[in-house]
């Protein structure tokens, strides 16, 4: 598979700061692609930089079907952090500027518009507009000009569960029309219905990258509870076992060549009944909770 | 020309660079009318003749009064973008780094040129009505008014992309205004030199100087070095190619 974007080695400080510490990892073409992380692992320093909004301290990346970065972002769609348009000027009017500037898309100002249903809107000042009017205005700038590539930093903040929903039909249907789409989210239940490759970062450096099938491919999540209150100490001596959550249910994960069978005798051994015991499909959160904590 | 374009649409519907436009056209004709039919005496500020060849330089001085609607306008087209975030994202949407500092110096260099053909078609009008004369005598002043205007824009530019906000640029520029003076008349005063007259704003203020602050200093018996004019148009461009160059520094290197 061919790809669309590689970053090979970027440092980012902030003074002493380390926002991110070597990020290598390579965007295939055509993918929908997942950046996940905490509150400040570094995900939209990273794409602040990929869109030349930040300078960076070492490393490269490179957009590969493009000569450089500049003629790059004349076909990418973005939207970093929050909406950024002139308050005074209506939705429309600042579309326009947007397509000025990308050299396209002046006559498909209608039909993003429409897609994000603030067309009756089109003349209001960008002032009047709601938080969400003005991410879906951000979307529809982002989309303007049927973009190569679309670079998306928490494209459902401030949206209702509707516009939530709407927004992730949107990504997949332009991404079955052939687009990259690199989308930076919070909300992992959405990256997974949505993305198929991931990359994890955590405090700035990368941990794990690739097909999602391929992050969540080791082992399961064990949920299991007790009413013996010695049951997480017990659990924490068992060199096999991993706590994910200690709640009413606690979530772990198990070594590899350990079975749930070993795990209920040797609570049983130690006087711990288990009223519950279920294997669960490991999801991107549980996986992500794992690799974070 | 698609920059200029650009920043067309950005201010076309932006109500107050109308009123800071509408203030500079219609403050500075009202004074050129009023200070010249006689209604209002400023005794030596100005010449008492407004036909040509001295209109010139009567207008080119009450021009430099009204520089600072144009330099607010200036101020507030580049700090909106930093109050908005608008920055980033013209810079997200394939506009390079250059490009987006070359739009607001081709702005400013069209509002140069505008203001300046104003303060021709002003100085023309009247000096017909206030009894003709060769109108290409003294006409060196539309060079003076523009490198004026230019360099004032080019060092508002300057200090709002540093302060980013408004309110505060306007007060620095207004400060600096007051202090670089100040510091121009010590200099003068104490060391009887004239380094003074080349700092970045006096050097062309120094183009369209005020009869009264020369007359200011003959009371203050400060001597007055002769300097010909074309060191300060010198000067004045080489500030503002400096200004240049610490921008174009400053956008490239700069988290946005």
């Amino acid at each position: 598979m061919t790809n669309v974007l590689e970053i090979n080695d970027i440092y980012k400080n902030y003074g002493k700061v380390q926002a991110l510490k070597g990020i290598t990892l390579n965007v295939p073409k055509g993918s929908v692609f997942g950046v996940l992380g905490p509150n400040g692992s570094g995900k939209t320093t990273l794409l602040a930089i990929l869109l030349d909004v930040l300078q960076y301290n070492s490393g490269t990346y490179q957009w590969l079907d493009f000569q450089n970065a500049t003629e790059a972002r004349k076909h990418i769609g973005a939207l970093l952090e929050t909406p950024n348009f002139y308050h005074y000027m209506s939705a429309i009017d600042n579309l326009q500027i947007s397509a000025k500037i990308k050299g396209r898309g002046e006559d498909d100002i209608d039909r993003v518009l429409k897609i994000v249903n603030l067309y009756e809107r089109r003349n209001s000042p960008f002032k009047t507009f709601s938080l969400g009017m003005k991410q879906r205005l951000a979307i529809a700038s982002a989309i303007l000009g049927k973009p190569d590539i679309l670079v998306l930093d928490e494209p459902t903040n401030g949206l209702d569960p509707v516009g939530i929903s709407e927004i992730r039909e949107l990504i997949l249907q332009l991404s079955k029309d052939g687009m990259t789409i690199i989308m930076a989210s919070h909300l992992l239940d959405e990256v997974e219905k949505v993305c198929d490759h991931v990359a994890i970062l955590k405090k700035g450096s990368l941990i794990t990258t690739g097909h999602v099938s391929e992050v969540l491919s080791d082992q399961d999540i064990i949920e299991i509870s007790s009413e013996n209150t010695e049951i997480i100490s017990f659990l924490k001596t068992l060199p096999y076992c991993k706590i994910l959550r200690e709640d009413k249910i606690i979530q772990l994960i198990m070594s590899e060549n350990y079975s749930i069978e070993q795990l209920n005798q040797d609570c049983m051994h130690n006087h711990i009944v288990l009223n519950h015991i279920v294997r669960k499909k490991k999801s991107l959160e549980s996986k992500f909770m794992e690799i974070t904590q | 020309m698609k920059l200029l374009k650009i920043e067309w649409l950005k201010i076309k519907k932006y109500k107050t660079f109308w009123l800071l436009v509408g203030l500079f056209t219609g403050l500075f004709f009202l004074a050129t009318y009023v200070i010249s039919e006689g209604m209002w005496s400023i005794g030596e500020l100005l010449s008492s003749s407004f036909a040509f060849p001295s209109i010139w330089s009567n207008l080119g001085n009450l021009y430099s009064w009204f520089i600072l609607f144009l330099c607010v306008f200036v101020i507030l087209s580049i700090t909106n973008e930093f109050t908005f975030k608008t920055h980033r994202q013209n810079i997200i949407d394939g506009q390079s780094r250059l490009d987006f500092l070359h739009a607001k110096l081709l702005l400013i260099l069209a509002t140069t040129l505008v203001s300046t053909l104003f303060f021709v078609v002003i100085a023309i009008v009247f000096g017909y009505i206030h009894g003709g004369g060769n109108v290409f005598e003294g006409m060196e002043y539309v060079i003076y008014v523009f490198l004026f205007t230019l360099n004032y824009l080019c060092f508002s530019a300057l200090i709002a992309f540093f302060i980013k906000r408004a309110g505060l640029s306007i007060i620095i520029l207004l400060s600096y205004f007051v202090l670089e003076s100040i510091l121009g008349l010590i200099i003068k005063y104490k060391f009887n030199s004239s380094l003074g007259n080349f700092f970045p704003l006096q050097s062309s203020d120094e183009l369209l100087p005020w009869n009264a602050l020369k007359a200011v200093g003959k009371y203050a018996g400060i001597g007055e070095l002769v300097i010909d004019n074309y060191f300060y148009i010198m000067a004045t461009g080489m500030w503002v190619v400096i200004y240049y160059f610490i921008l174009r520094r400053k956008i490239k290197t700069a988290d946005l």
